[in-house]
């Protein structure tokens, strides 16, 4: 569905992709593993257009993302969390939902994706009309993740979806992303927890400065000799 | 007698007030989504009122030559911002190539317009005349009509800007730009309809004032420094705060000079804008910036 064959980016003068090569099939959860600053975050917004890049292919369902602006990207099915949640602060819960799905013109698919998202995080049916700005970090997280939700997307892009939240926010979320997975859609994360993120994933990669160094099967990118020396510590 | 005066000059403080409001509250918006200072705004209302001009002149009754020219305007300040500012935005010194290349477009349209209809004032009738009496208290149809005008169009933004699918691409831009463009939301012309639209409000507020101030190549130029502090008055970015720092303005310079004399209007204004900025940087109704 997502495949990307060499893709680089570059600030300027400084190249933080050599060359990652990665793929995402419907309905599986793919996660990214790297340390802080290893160019994360780099691949998701390239994917996005939200940075200059280069590829050799990279492409969704068979259509060039390079040839496809940031604004049509959610029409094709590919949607974005971005880092730090990104909500429209001084718009509420509802606001912000409505506004993932500004370009579907069917208002009954509307409807329907609501109720689901607001199925997934019964919390943001009573905080409708707060100010997204106002709310915690956790219920902020939900809210950019059911944003995220509401074009009926065939991949979720998520940029740290656990990042800053408390333990027990961290597991319902995680629980979420699963069910989330479970109704066909597919998931594509980056995080730094390892033995979190491969245990709740069908599929992993591991970057390192900018390198994909491994991939595979989450189970066995759990047992790999290089994952638990440097990241697991056993 | 005293109170009828104070009255009056509060009325026509409105009348001002409003003509600041229409120009500010565009200023405001086009800096809340795009963080572009349009220092062409005024022009937009100079245009505005030879649009009308022409309009008239075309043969065409004067409210529908108003209501041609904000639909002009409209279209001038998209193709405006599209030709001149949207290239500027990716670079890295955008914030200071949109003030100068905003700054040339102002000179450049004064001089235009200068070399084009002359110097001379062309007069826009007024859409109503005579005046209303209640009592000794006396005022133009036209302020009544300026007034009223102005608040609805005002208000019409503003409903706009809260309830319509395209007011909410602009607020979401406003607030955060990248996650606009995630949800799908054309950013650029998102860009292109708040210059438009600010236009629009300037080239009302022409139509409204021309028949008053005469229709002029600087006409717009006053306005503007007013508009300016109007905006940081209200808080920069803020549509709401804008409206209701440009009717406070308005009052405060019409009953000051009631009280002093004209030549002490700017004073009076710029001294009110350093007050509230010493005791509240953000502005009056702004929001401070994390």
């Amino acid at each position: 569905m997502l495949r990307i064959d060499n893709l680089n980016v570059r600030y300027g003068s400084f190249q933080v992709l050599w060359g990652a090569s990665l793929t995402v099939a419907p309905a599986e959860i793919v996660a990214l593993l790297g340390p802080n600053g290893s160019g994360k975050s780099s691949i998701m917004n390239a994917i996005m257009g939200l940075v200059a890049r280069d590829a050799d292919r990279l492409e969704f369902d068979g259509v060039d993302l390079r040839k496809t602006p940031t604004h049509r990207m959610l029409d094709l099915g590919v949607s974005y969390v971005l880092e730090r949640r990104r909500l429209f602060p001084y718009m509420t819960v509802h606001e912000n939902l409505m506004l993932g799905a500004f370009t579907e013109k069917n208002r009954a698919s509307t409807a329907r994706q609501l109720e689901w998202v607001e199925s997934l995080f019964p919390k943001l049916i009573e905080r409708r009309s707060q100010l997204a700005g106002s709310m915690s970090g956790g219920e902020q997280q939900m809210t950019a993740i059911a944003r995220g939700l509401m074009r009926s997307p065939k991949l979720l892009l998520i940029d740290e979806p656990f990042l800053g939240l408390a333990p027990a926010v961290v597991g319902q979320i995680a629980d979420v992303l699963m069910k989330i997975r479970d109704a066909g859609v597919a998931i594509f994360f980056n995080e730094q927890n390892v033995k979190l993120s491969f245990t709740m994933s069908n599929r992993g990669y591991l970057l390192e400065s900018g390198r994909l160094v491994l991939g595979g099967p989450s189970a066995d990118m759990l047992n790999h000799p290089h994952v638990r020396s440097v990241y697991l510590g056993i | 007698m005293l109170f009828v005066v104070m009255l009056e000059q509060i009325v026509n403080g409105l009348v001002l007030g409003a003509m600041y409001a229409l120009l500010a509250s565009g200023l405001s918006l086009i800096w809340g989504t795009m963080r572009v200072l349009n220092f062409a705004q005024g022009e937009m209302v100079m245009l505005g009122g030879y649009a009308a001009v022409l309009g008239v002149g075309l043969g065409l009754p004067l409210p529908v030559a108003i209501l041609a020219a904000i639909v002009v305007l409209f279209f001038v300040g998209a193709a405006m911002s599209k030709a001149l500012v949207l290239p500027l935005l990716n670079r890295d010194d955008w914030a200071f190539a949109t003030i100068a290349v905003t700054l040339g477009m102002s000179i450049v349209l004064q001089n235009g317009a200068l070399r084009v209809f002359g110097e001379r004032f062309q007069q826009l009738d007024y859409l109503i005349d005579g005046v209303a009496a209640v009592g000794m208290f006396r005022l133009s149809w036209q302020r009544v009509l300026i007034l009223c005008v102005s608040v609805s169009a005002l208000a019409a933004m503003g409903l706009f800007l809260k309830y319509s699918r395209w007011g909410a691409a602009i607020r979401a831009v406003a607030q955060d730009r990248s996650a606009a463009a995630v949800c799908g939301v054309d950013v650029n012309a998102t860009f292109l309809l708040t210059f438009g639209l600010s236009a629009a409000l300037c080239a009302l507020g022409a139509g409204l004032l021309g028949p008053i101030t005469g229709v002029y190549p600087w006409m717009g130029a006053p306005l503007m420094i007013k508009a300016f502090a109007v905006v940081v008055l209200g808080g920069l970015g803020s549509f709401q705060g804008a409206i209701l720092a440009g009717f406070l303005l308005g009052i405060l310079e019409s009953v000051g000079v009631m009280l002093t004399s004209s030549e002490w209007r700017d004073v009076i204004s710029f001294v009110v804008l350093i007050a509230v900025l010493y005791v509240r940087p953000w502005g009056l109704f702004g929001v401070r910036e994390r």
